[in-house]
């Protein structure tokens, strides 16, 4: 298997995460940085690896939010050098950073408590990540029945159509073991380790972990019918993830308004936010655009202002997702 | 046992509650009479009355705002008192329709934010429903409102006589507050969520002794233990107290609050209603019908000689508490400690004896 390319943009995420979350700590971040590390120029990572891979985010990246995220990375830049001119405590209606409860952790959040150093990574893991295993490589193109699957990419142990799987589970984040531990990364992590549910109570992880097993022996196997269901299964249970991701997230603010912990809630909704909004790269979402934007513009606060919600607003947002996704009904409140 | 002038109704049914799949041994326990009793004796009666002192707040107020003089400054103050005596009898419920409300949240975080107090009432312009606001309405507000936004009874007076502003936020507080406790009496009334409650008779997350005994644990830790004790005693600040962060900051009322609250807890612990003046099954038959023994005697009994230690205790610091935190701290520190054994053997003790998982932790994981 052969999945570095994948595995290198894994690590340029976090290396933009590391630089934005600088802001976190009331340090100055560099949007000029962000933007080299995002394309890959002028050897922005500190890991020559990295640097000399010929692999970028930027070209992967969803093309209509390309711009989204540069926007954000220039705002990062202008909050932390206003924090570091004129260190000021969040508000409703001002930037600032916030802890976290009283746990010694702060964070950067604009006037709306949005956390960028959330809707970046996990903007991006949507954008980048979640796109790319949907739009290219689960498609007809890379994995469809007339793909190449009998000759071995020249200097290569695996067919191409065997590569292109390979490649979507290396977007996905697991190691080849799927451990369920600390190893998961990214969309692996909120599929199984980051939810509040046991194995016994939703098995997202599970399906997944089955779904790419046993497609990519189908494919070594010339199954192409065995393939195409457990793409499918793919499909949906990525979706299934994003939403009960949302679902985790939204439960947490609901805990962290009850303690009026502004801090964790803002940090919560962020990630909230973006699970929810990752739900759009699906073809075939079941849940409606429209109700995504709603969740987006009025349940996680009008137009988006954290400092307005409500427990009411959050289980609307809840009420859209099981309405969507009704097999996560039964765990709702666990997740 | 100081409660014995109540009727002692204790019904054992004969319903076997068999193994729980949450671990709880076989006992003769009917837990769904218990949540009856919590619901329909404790609960509601005790939101009804909280309901009704606001009403009674608001018709004061409504007086007071409209001929502001010393007469109606003091019986607005004296309804005042008492509407956060009721509040402390009812704060700790904080799951289903009180949660949906972000009721204690919205009714008591304290201290009282006055600068944003004194900057709404400048502006004239605030939405009371942004959580900014949190610390800027509710019974601390009010606290400020009546007893701080001026130096003495008469500039205080004064104060509402000249300012719409103020007598306006006054009265926003208030409806605010009203709003709040109507939505979540008339949904565990007619909204049934009473019978829901009842219903849920499990031990599992999500059931009404999870809720329960989740909430109220974590109400005594955060808020009886340390917002209204411990904070200002300087547990949270290397031991430097900060007195301007007691409970009832200007009232003065902070230790009686205190104890509500925790009589109030007590009573609930053993299924008495303070309102209806009855006794009923609640969790320490609970803990009793479960015989759990704790160092050579029963954890009911060393819960319920805890509870009496630290009321004792509480009764012991010389008011007012944001001197006592100054002036008298070994006092203040002895309440804390006695507050702190409760948290231990209701949090650790009682709930892995009743099978209930304590699911609230402070706020870290990613």
């Amino acid at each position: 298997m052969n999945y570095a390319g994948q595995l290198t943009r894994r690590d340029m995420l976090s290396a933009i995460k590391s630089e934005v979350s600088k802001g976190d700590k009331g340090e100055e971040v560099s949007s000029q940085v962000l933007l080299n590390m995002f394309a890959n120029e002028n050897d922005p990572f500190a890991s020559q690896d990295l640097n000399t891979s010929g692999k970028e985010l930027e070209d992967k990246t969803f093309l209509a939010d390309v711009q989204w995220f540069k926007d954000l990375f220039l705002e990062t830049e202008n909050m932390s050098k206003a924090y570091v001119a004129n260190p000021t405590e969040a508000a409703d209606g001002v930037a600032g950073r916030i802890e976290r409860g009283t746990s010694g952790k702060f964070i950067l959040v604009n006037e709306k408590g949005w956390e960028y150093t959330q809707f970046i990574e996990k903007g991006l893991m949507g954008a980048v990540f979640l796109h790319q295993i949907y739009n290219t490589y689960l498609t007809d193109n890379r994995i469809g029945n007339d793909v190449e699957n009998t000759d071995m990419v020249e200097g290569k142990n695996y067919t191409p159509l065997e590569h292109h799987w390979d490649e979507a589970f290396g977007y996905y984040g697991a190691p080849a073991d799927f451990p369920r531990d600390d190893d998961d990364k990214y969309w692996a992590k909120y599929a199984g380790p980051a939810l509040g549910t046991t194995p016994e109570q939703l098995d997202i992880y599970g399906a997944l972990e089955d779904a790419f097993i046993t497609g990519r022996a189908a494919i070594a196997a010339g199954d192409m019918a065995i393939k195409n269901e457990q793409r499918d299964a793919l499909y949906k249970q990525l979706e299934l993830a994003a939403a009960a991701a949302s679902l985790h997230y939204i439960n947490n603010a609901k805990a962290d308004l009850s303690a009026n912990d502004m801090g964790s809630l803002f940090h919560h909704l962020s990630e909230a936010y973006n699970f929810t909004m990752a739900l759009k790269y699906h073809p075939q979402k079941k849940i409606s655009q429209n109700d995504i934007d709603a969740i987006l513009n009025t349940d996680y606060g009008t137009d988006g202002d954290f400092w307005t919600v409500s427990v009411t607003s959050l289980n609307d947002a809840m009420a859209k997702l099981i309405a969507a996704y009704p097999e996560l009904d039964n765990v709702k409140d666990i997740l | 046992m100081k409660y014995s002038q109540y009727i002692f109704i204790i019904i054992l049914s004969g319903i076997l509650n068999a193994c729980d799949n949450s671990g709880g041994e076989v006992v003769n326990f009917d837990r769904q009479a218990m949540l009856t009793n919590y619901a329909e004796n404790i609960i509601v009666p005790g939101y009804q009355v909280y309901q009704q002192e606001v009403a009674n707040l608001e018709t004061v107020v409504n007086t007071f705002t409209s001929t502001p003089d010393a007469d109606n400054l003091n019986a607005v103050r004296e309804v005042f008192k008492d509407t956060y005596l009721s509040w402390q009898r009812v704060s700790f419920y904080e799951f289903g329709p009180a949660m949906d409300q972000l009721l204690r949240t919205s009714t008591n975080s304290f201290p009282a934010d006055f600068i944003s107090i004194d900057n709404n009432i400048a502006s004239g312009d605030y939405n009371l429903e942004s959580l900014s606001n949190n610390d800027a309405k509710g019974l601390p507000a009010i606290d400020y409102l009546l007893y701080g936004i001026a130096e003495g009874e008469i500039a205080i007076v004064n104060e509402y006589v000249n300012s719409e502003n103020s007598r306006q936020y006054l009265i926003d507080v208030i409806a605010d507050m009203k709003a709040r406790i109507d939505a979540v009496v008339t949904e565990w009334t007619s909204g049934e969520y009473s019978e829901d409650f009842i219903s849920r008779d499990g031990t599992d997350v999500g059931s009404g002794l999870s809720m329960l005994v989740n909430t109220y644990n974590q109400h005594f830790e955060r808020f009886t233990r340390d917002a209204k004790i411990g904070i200002p005693l300087g547990i949270r600040s290397s031991g430097i107290p900060i007195p301007n962060n007691v409970e009832a900051l200007y009232s003065g009322i902070s230790l009686q609050l205190t104890l509500a609250n925790v009589r109030a807890i007590y009573q609930m612990y053993w299924g008495q209603s303070p309102v209806l003046s009855q006794d009923g099954i609640g969790i320490h038959d609970y803990l009793e019908a479960l015989d759990v023994q704790f160092n050579g005697s029963t954890l009911s009994e060393e819960i319920d000689q805890r509870y009496s230690a630290a009321i004792d205790l509480l009764e012991t610091i010389p008011p007012p508490l944001q001197t006592a935190v100054t002036d008298h701290q070994t006092a203040v520190e002895a309440a804390y400690n006695a507050l702190q054994v409760l948290v231990v053997l209701n949090k650790v003790d009682a709930a892995s004896a009743m099978g209930v998982t304590i699911t609230y932790a402070d706020n870290d994981g990613d």
